[in-house]
């Protein structure tokens, strides 16, 4: 094919431009719809399509193929789509002027035919139906007169004989009207009647005397009109009589002419004709305006007890339920008619009932009011803190007919309360952790720095210490570590996300767990996935794990099971994210937790990820774990969902954003073995712990520095303003009494700018590094530190000092 | 007697008219410059100086570039006689401004500070042809990676910092410059700094995912030179800068990063236009005022301390270094220029497979602020 050699060039250089206008010019002809290009990578480079062509096109297309080449290599493919939109042209222009043939023919032959019919049918019927109109306005005195006998004559003589009787009839129901008129005018009530079509017929007089409207205005109309709520009126009697309830009393509002209205009782009797069919209603309104304020004055005090959102009972001595307000009925789920008349001693359990409610009722049947609060269980429902008042009901001959019960569910306020007691707990015990992981360091720093020092001078000609020092050491280490790690919790700091591979994490997350999920259980990971990378930082995931794989663990507890830990990425579409209240798309780690225990019931669904909430036995569980689990993946920008059938298992999901970027394995120094570094220089070494500047001196003499040592800030200061030429690095303490170490960086770099000094702290607070530097302190150490990272710190100093000044 | 006085005005009338026209001699020399590589202060004072010397009236005509293509289009039409191409621009293959003629050769005599400049700068094949000099550099500087101190605890140390999802929405890149995104992506996945600039060498559905993650969460794409009206809220931005001028607010707290990748580095040059091929006195002009920007203080104080960018000769950066620059800020930059990666001419395939790569992105970052129907994305011209 040319074209594929045609853009063989263009493809390869991904001259876009070229393409789009060589596409172009191909579609121009009509047998083609559509004109595609690929890259290598087989991504459309260029589409051109037709869309006129796409609508005719019912699916009647072929596609022509071709690979192109460079090299000897595929780079990209052309598939042209041909059409056969041409013959679908030319089939519609036929059709089309058939249509208007047959058409036209129609046309003609409709048009005698009508004329034939005007002549014969359609006028004689129009002289019929002139008359039949005077006759219905009750003109009787009209005949029906033919200019041509046709087939039409016999009828209009039988109809001009019904016309003489009908006339006969019309003058003894007038006559019977008068009679019926007077009959209800006379009655205190409003009387009306309607037709079958709700039109109002005939109302008495006193309808204008109680509403000042003239009833002129309203007869023909709805009788609906007459009442406030026309609407409701008018759906009483939706299409005939035969609807109407008789029996019923329609409540509804009369409308007077000053905009007020009349509250009426209102109900219907059927009308019947002589066949004795229904031929319309007979209404009679009441004024209920009297008994309407009275019932409103009560429905006003229904409302204020119906408005409370806490459940209110009415109980009688013998401790029946007499009243309930809706609040309690929606709080256990129950209609009225299945509570009132129930024992009390029904809705608690029993020793409930016994310690926490009987003595206070009986106490307020003797005139007393009272208030208690108590953790119980209301109908079987999940125990929960209820503030209970106690009010007498107190009748006029001084009696006590009842008891009024308020109940309040308290709950969350019991957990807030329970929540600020939890954090100011932590606060505190996050300071203490502080300040003992300080004077820790320092006592940690002695020890490794002497036991190095053993290590170091002492070992070579004795193997054997050599093992057990280094006992010593993994010690001090795991102690070292064990301090950073209450120090970052007391600081409550926000930890340090990386890019984290969770395939490796899983897995050692789970060997460590294993030990403490029951042998019942058996433990499985699904994963094959190197790429599941999210940024986050190692505890947080190790917290998601633990919490969730303890969840489960537990709903397995008594059948033993099966827990399945998987991960793998996706692409999330965009209405997935839009549920998952995630705001970006694309690639996600879904890190999933399947157990197969008891489940989750779906009245505890909604409730699983709040504060508190557990469905363990006291002791067992505190029911923060999976309020922290999604504390933390929405920290992370992820999402978590759930899903569980009761008796069958539950499954967690969590997704976190992947992270593309190549993990930078952190570099293990292999110095263990290495020489360390000497050097020349004279060194200023200040720290308030005599042991530390004991050892540290004598490590430094030792490779080849002349030391000064301090324990006094203020004795150090002195030194180096007296000769500050003569120090070559200064190393300080930062947490000393009388001036800190930042403030004595800065005073030295006052007097000598180019000074190099090395700030140690145990306890840096956020930022201090980035302080430090920005004042110009060359390097912060962490504390405790060790000979060799002392030994290369100080040599690379003095090193790059000499190098620039 | 009568006759000889009206003649003996009308000479001398004429005389006067004769060497006001000379003295009142009017110039204008036409450039396509970047943003603040024409300095007020030494437009005034070449002005002066070409006046006293030459006495010529030189008005300076100054249009913005926004995208090397301008280069190219305004040379064709003869529209401007002076351009500032980055220095991987003149040998081009879209442009070929030098064996295309649109160009024409320096006359290095008139450029005496041409020899001043920096070893790494002076007569490098990028600005010469067949033993011509094309091209002057003027300024150097980086597309650079910058931070908000008080909003990015610690100084980034890689062009990753772009994907960190705790950066999502908080920061701008430049819009036209396509291939820099496409390099500092691909070094961000770890690419070399050879392979970046060729397709085939990092190509893969990772570089279009990041491309397009790039493009879809920038709150702000910026064109031109980068203003101090991007930087506002912002955390991370991408810069032509390598410091930021002090006495701008909005540049209060902004540092350039040192990512271990590296640092994208280019030189801006001088370029003359075919026009000034026979207007020898304004190519002469034209020629000195590059000479002018070369003199150390208007390199020091009205382009690199002004702009951010760097001064091109050595006398320049000495004085730039010890007059300008604290300790901390030199100390920086030195180290910054070791890890600098020269912009490279690149081969139609990449460049074109590059341009595709960004549309599909930048298309991507459209779609996404429909569905999200949020704002995010604002292109700023």
């Amino acid at each position: 094919m040319r074209v594929a050699g045609t853009v063989k060039k263009p493809i390869w250089q991904y001259d876009v431009d070229f393409l789009e206008k060589y596409a172009a010019i191909l579609i121009d002809d009509s047998s083609l719809s559509s004109v595609t290009i690929f890259d290598e990578r087989k991504k459309a480079v260029v589409r051109k399509g037709k869309s006129e062509t796409r609508i005719l096109d019912n699916g009647t297309h072929w596609d022509l193929q071709e690979e192109v080449y460079f090299d000897g290599d595929i780079i990209g493919k052309v598939v042209i789509r041909f059409n056969n939109s041409e013959i679908r042209k030319l089939t519609g222009h036929m059709m089309f002027s058939d249509v208007f043939v047959i058409l036209a023919v129609l046309v003609s032959v409709w048009s005698v035919i009508w004329i034939l019919i005007m002549r014969y049918v359609l006028s004689p019927l129009k002289v019929i139906k002139n008359s039949f109109h005077d006759i219905s306005k009750g003109d009787y005195s009209k005949r029906v007169t033919l200019v041509q006998d046709n087939e039409l004559g016999p009828i209009v003589q039988e109809f001009n004989a019904m016309v003489d009787q009908v006339e006969l009839r019309e003058n003894a129901l007038r006559e019977s009207e008068v009679q019926y008129r007077n009959l209800v005018e006379s009655p205190s009530d409003i009387i009306f009647t309607a037709n079958v079509e709700n039109r109002l017929e005939f109302i008495n007089s006193n309808y204008e005397r109680w509403t000042g409207n003239s009833k002129k205005g309203f007869i023909g109309h709805y009788f609906s009109a007459l009442f406030a709520d026309s609407g409701n009126a008018s759906s009483l009697i939706p299409d005939s009589a035969g609807g109407i309830d008789y029996d019923m009393l329609y409540e509804q509002e009369l409308l007077k002419n000053d905009g007020t209205v009349i509250p009426v009782e209102l109900n219907f009797s059927p009308q019947h004709d002589s066949s004795n069919r229904i031929v319309g209603v007979i209404g009679i309104a009441r004024d209920i305006s009297s008994r309407k304020k009275a019932e409103e004055e009560l429905r006003k005090y229904e409302q204020m007890v119906a408005s409370i959102t806490d459940s209110m009972l009415l109980i009688a001595p013998d401790y029946s339920i007499l009243a309930v307000n809706d609040a309690y009925l929606e709080s256990v789920n129950k209609i009225r008619g299945d509570i009132l008349g129930s024992q009390m001693q029904n809705i608690f359990e029993a020793k409930d009932f016994q310690d926490q409610f009987q003595p206070h009722f009986e106490a307020c049947l003797e005139g007393v009011s009272l208030n208690t609060q108590a953790l119980m269980s209301i109908d079987g429902a999940p125990a929960q803190y209820i503030a209970i008042s106690f009010y007498p009901i107190i009748e006029v001959d001084g009696l006590i007919s009842g008891v009024v019960v308020h109940m309040r569910d308290i709950t969350e306020w019991k957990k807030l309360e329970a929540m600020l007691q939890q954090s100011q707990k932590m606060e505190a015990i996050g300071t203490l952790a502080g300040g003992i992981a300080h004077d820790f360091n320092n006592i940690i720093g002695g020890i490794i720095g002497y036991a190095e020092m053993v290590e170091l001078f002492d070992c070579p000609s004795n193997p054997q210490l050599g093992d057990r020092i280094e006992h010593v050491l993994k010690g001090a280490y795991r102690a070292k570590d064990l301090v950073e790690q209450i120090l970052t919790f007391s600081r409550n700091s926000e930890k340090k996300k990386e890019g984290l591979n969770l395939h490796l994490l899983v897995q050692d997350i789970m060997r460590f767990l294993r030990a403490s999920i029951p042998a019942t259980v058996k433990i499985s990971i699904t994963e094959n996935c190197p790429d599941a990378t999210v940024w986050a930082d190692e505890t947080s995931i190790q917290q998601i794990l633990m919490n969730l794989c303890t969840n489960a663990a537990h709903s397995m507890q008594e059948n033993g099971g099966n827990l399945t830990v998987s991960l793998e990425v996706e692409d999330l579409n965009a209405e997935t994210a839009k549920n998952l209240q995630l705001k970006v798309l694309g690639n996600y780690v879904r890190l999933s937790v399947k157990d197969t225990g008891t489940g989750i019931n779906v009245s505890d669904m909604e409730r699983i990820f709040d504060p508190f909430f557990t469905t363990k036995s006291i002791g067992e569980g505190t029911g923060m774990g999976l309020a922290v689990v999604h504390g933390i993946v929405r920290s992370l920008h992820g999402a978590i969902s759930v899903e569980s059938t009761p008796g069958e298992g539950s499954t967690f999901n969590i997704l976190l954003p992947q992270f593309y970027l190549p993990v930078v394995e952190e570099e293990h120094s292999n110095a263990g073995n290495s020489e360390l570094a000497h050097g020349k220089g004279c060194i200023l070494f200040i720290d308030d712990e005599a042991e530390l500047v004991q050892f540290s001196s004598e490590i430094l003499t030792h490779l080849g520095y002349e030391v000064l040592g301090k324990t006094d800030s203020v004795d150090a200061k002195t030194t180096f303003l007296t000769s500050p030429d003569r120090f070559d690095l200064i190393i300080t303490d930062q947490t000393m009494p009388n001036i800190t170490g930042l403030d004595l960086a800065k005073q030295f770099l006052e007097v000598r700018k180019d000074v190099p000094i090395i700030v140690c702290t145990g306890f840096g607070f956020p930022n201090f590094e980035q302080d430090a530097i920005e004042l110009g302190i060359r390097c912060v150490v962490k504390k405790p530190f060790g000979i060799r990272q002392l030994a290369e710190i100080v040599a690379r100093e003095i090193e790059t000092t000499k190098k620039h000044y | 007697m009568k006759k000889n006085y009206k003649v003996f005005f009308s000479v001398l009338i004429l005389q006067m008219l004769m060497i006001e026209a000379v003295v009142a001699q009017e110039l204008t020399l036409r450039m396509l410059i970047w943003e603040g590589y024409a300095p007020l202060e030494a437009r005034q004072a070449f002005q002066l100086m070409v006046k006293n010397e030459y006495g010529v009236n030189l008005k300076f005509e100054i249009y913005h570039a926004s995208n090397p293509d301008e280069f190219f289009n305004k040379l064709r039409k003869e529209e401007v006689d002076l351009i500032s191409p980055a220095h991987n621009v003149p040998k081009d293959y879209r442009y070929n401004l030098i064996q295309n003629g649109l160009t024409i050769p320096l006359n290095i005599e008139n450029i005496p500070n041409y020899k001043k400049l920096m070893p790494t700068l002076i007569n490098q094949p990028w600005f010469t042809d067949q033993g011509k000099v094309y091209a002057v550099p003027v300024v150097h500087g980086v597309y650079g990676l910058a931070y908000n101190s008080k909003m990015v605890k610690n100084p980034p140390k890689s062009w990753s910092i772009f994907w960190n999802p705790d950066y999502m929405g908080q920061y701008t890149i430049n819009q036209n410059y396509y291939e820099l995104n496409l390099y500092i992506t691909a070094l961000a996945l770890g690419s070399s700094q050879n392979d970046i600039f060729e397709y085939d060498k990092i190509k893969g559905e990772k570089l279009e995912y990041m491309l397009s993650q790039l493009a879809v969460n920038a709150r702000e794409l910026w064109s031109g030179f980068d203003q101090p009206e991007h930087y506002k809220n912002m955390s991370l931005a991408s810069t032509w800068r390598f410091t930021f001028p002090e006495e701008n607010e909005h540049f209060v707290d902004w540092k350039v990063a040192e990512p271990e990748e590296g640092t994208l580095w280019f030189i801006d040059t001088m370029m003359l236009g075919r026009s000034l091929k026979n207007q020898d006195l304004l190519r002469t002009l034209a020629e000195q005022w590059i000479n002018f920007l070369l003199e150390p203080e208007n390199q020091v104080y009205h382009l690199a301390k002004k702009i951010g960018v760097c001064p091109v000769t050595d006398e320049a950066w000495e004085l730039y270094s010890t007059q300008v620059l604290s300790d901390g800020e030199r100390e920086k930059l030195e180290r910054l220029f070791k890890h600098l990666i020269p912009w490279r001419i690149l081969e139609t395939r990449s460049r074109n497979a590059f341009h595709l790569l960004w549309q599909e992105a930048l298309a991507e970052r459209s779609a996404s602020d429909q569905a999200q129907g949020t704002g995010t994305g604002n292109d700023s011209e």
